[in-house]
């Protein structure tokens, strides 16, 4: 048993999700074009979602990039998202959360769904050395 | 008099015809291009193919598929040699059993949930506390109140049968040896338990086959025109259209009961009150903490997935409005499968709209739903459109009785 702990240890690390693979596949860009200022204008943000369109009830990932207002990508950030529908007053049905850092200001957001049609809200929060600030989208699912 | 008689006839028969028109004719204005969306979003031909699973190395071996038929149809997998997944799970009533809550070895706290589309689910039973097909398998064989048999037996069962043995073996490899005498070792307990895994994968397996078959509103779905015709075969009366109609607008039905299989598959707290002399479930709240500490969720080593995505587990989210919330489930296929909610509390059809329509405030939580104001012509109406989702399963017959 003591001989089998390590390779035990191994294959329970083995099997945790890594950030790594998930930046080996082919993640959609975001279009730089695309990007919206944040509501005090300290960043601009573009968004591609793994799933086009988006569909109700399948989970998937957004990528967020996120550059500062003269368009110098933002390394380093914290991302928080958080959801709803204004009309229903109820939130996402997941807790998504950015997972990786992905290289040129692009964030990886897992945990995305949206378990009805209609009007949704969802809101990237972004913290860094430039200050605290947030884009709501809004989506017609 | 026979000139009377002849005329009061045709008068009548006319009457009648004119009738039946009415009752065939189209809803007084044509479907909008996002209600005709709608109406097709909810189609079985917009249901996507089973998505595999690849927690389960056999999900789709016809071996597996045939061992789990055999074996969900085995009363041997009980404590009393008495009840199987059959018991609560029956073919005729679409895999429920028309009980307010299932019973096996004993009467049980939930209504038991069809099996019909179950496969396209990331959660099982009211609170969602498993998130495989084959990890809720193993949970009826060792509830004391449903099978109760113990790990060891269910595998002995397979030993000592020299069908199940042949095809287990051929799936999975040599069983393991059954330990001879208690306690056991942790390692011998530990390969029992993996042989137990594998006889809930092949259950699994056959559960994957059950899925549900066209229906008269995929009929009228699917040939619905821009115009809002129909083809003559697929007509719905004005009664089932006006209530498709309101399935998917004012009665906001659509909401929760969204997508081919009519559910979203989510936790909601609509105010059904706990069954008589019961305390209220707590619902989602309690299944987010079981399906976390659960040895056979998507995170464990028994997942044959080596990628271990589990995005679903990992970004479960928690909150006070999971209390009391308990999962949609599917209208398809209500007839016989009443009373309904997860512990049976409303009977038939009309006063499950009447609740709605109603939303009281929850005794436990917040309701979501809020009163809908709709008044009884409108409440006939919709239940007119959810008879409309009766049909046959698409699984053929030779999978719904024992082998």
């Amino acid at each position: 048993m003591n001989a089998l702990l390590p390779l035990l240890l191994v294959a329970l690390f083995a099997v945790q999700p890594s950030a790594s693979a998930f930046a080996e596949a082919a993640w959609p860009m975001p279009d730089p074009a695309s990007s919206q200022p944040t509501r005090l204008g300290r960043y601009r943000i573009s968004y591609a979602p793994t799933l086009q369109p988006i569909e109700i009830n399948r989970i998937h990932a957004w990528i967020a990039q996120v550059t500062d207002a003269q368009g110098n990508p933002v390394e380093g950030a914290t991302l928080g998202i958080t959801g709803g529908m204004p009309v229903h007053a109820h939130g996402l049905p997941t807790a998504p959360r950015a997972t990786a850092y992905l290289g040129e200001g692009r964030y990886l957001i897992e945990g995305m769904k949206f378990h009805m049609g209609g009007a949704w809200e969802v809101v990237l929060k972004v913290k860094s050395g430039a200050g605290d600030d947030a884009l709501s989208i809004p989506l017609d699912l | 008099m026979g000139k009377n008689l002849t005329g009061l006839i045709i008068l009548l028969l006319a009457l009648a015809g004119a009738g039946a028109t009415y009752l065939q004719t189209p809803p007084t204005s044509p479907w909008s291009d996002a209600e005709r969306k709608a109406v097709q979003s909810l189609s079985l031909a917009a249901l996507p193919p089973l998505p595999r699973d690849p927690s389960n190395a056999v999900a789709d071996h016809p071996t597996a598929q045939r061992l789990g038929q055999r074996l969900f149809f085995d009363a041997r997998l009980s404590a009393n040699g008495a009840v199987s997944c059959a018991t609560c799970h029956q073919p005729a009533r679409r895999f429920t059993d028309g009980l307010p809550q299932g019973a096996g070895l004993a009467v049980g706290a939930f209504n038991t949930m069809s099996l019909v589309g179950a496969a396209y689910s990331p959660w099982y039973f009211w609170n969602g506390r498993q998130d495989s097909l084959w990890g809720q398998a193993t949970s009826p064989l060792e509830n004391p109140i449903e099978q109760g048999v113990s790990r060891a037996q269910a595998v002995r069962l397979i030993a000592d049968d020299p069908i199940y043995r042949a095809a287990y073996e051929a799936l999975f490899g040599p069983l393991p040896p059954l330990p001879s005498e208690t306690p056991a070792s942790a390692r011998e307990e530990a390969a029992v338990t993996a042989a137990f895994v594998n006889i809930a994968k092949a259950i699994a397996a056959y559960e994957r086959l059950l899925m549900p078959g066209e229906t008269r509103f995929d009929r009228y779905a699917a040939s619905l025109g821009e115009d809002g015709s129909t083809a003559p075969d697929a007509r719905f009366t004005r009664q089932e259209a006006e209530g498709l109609r309101l399935f998917i607008g004012k009665a906001q039905c659509i909401n929760c009961h969204n997508g081919p299989l009519l559910t979203n598959h989510e936790f909601h707290n609509t105010g059904v009150l706990p069954a008589v002399g019961a305390l209220p479930d707590k619902g989602r709240a309690e299944g987010v903490r079981l399906v976390l500490d659960d040895p056979f969720n998507c995170f464990s080593a028994h997942s044959d997935d080596p990628a271990k995505d589990c995005a679903e587990l990992r970004f479960m989210r928690t909150g006070d409005d999971l209390v009391a919330a308990q999962k949609t489930p599917s209208l398809r296929n209500l007839e016989g499968t009443e009373p309904y909610m997860h512990a049976g509390q409303i009977g038939t059809l009309a006063e499950a709209l009447d609740h709605y329509n109603r939303a009281r405030d929850a005794i436990v939580g917040h309701n979501e739903a809020e009163p809908l104001g709709l008044l009884p012509y409108e409440l006939k109406r919709l239940e007119a459109f959810l008879n409309t989702l009766r049909g046959p399963l698409a699984t053929a017959p030779e999978w719904l009785a024992p082998p």
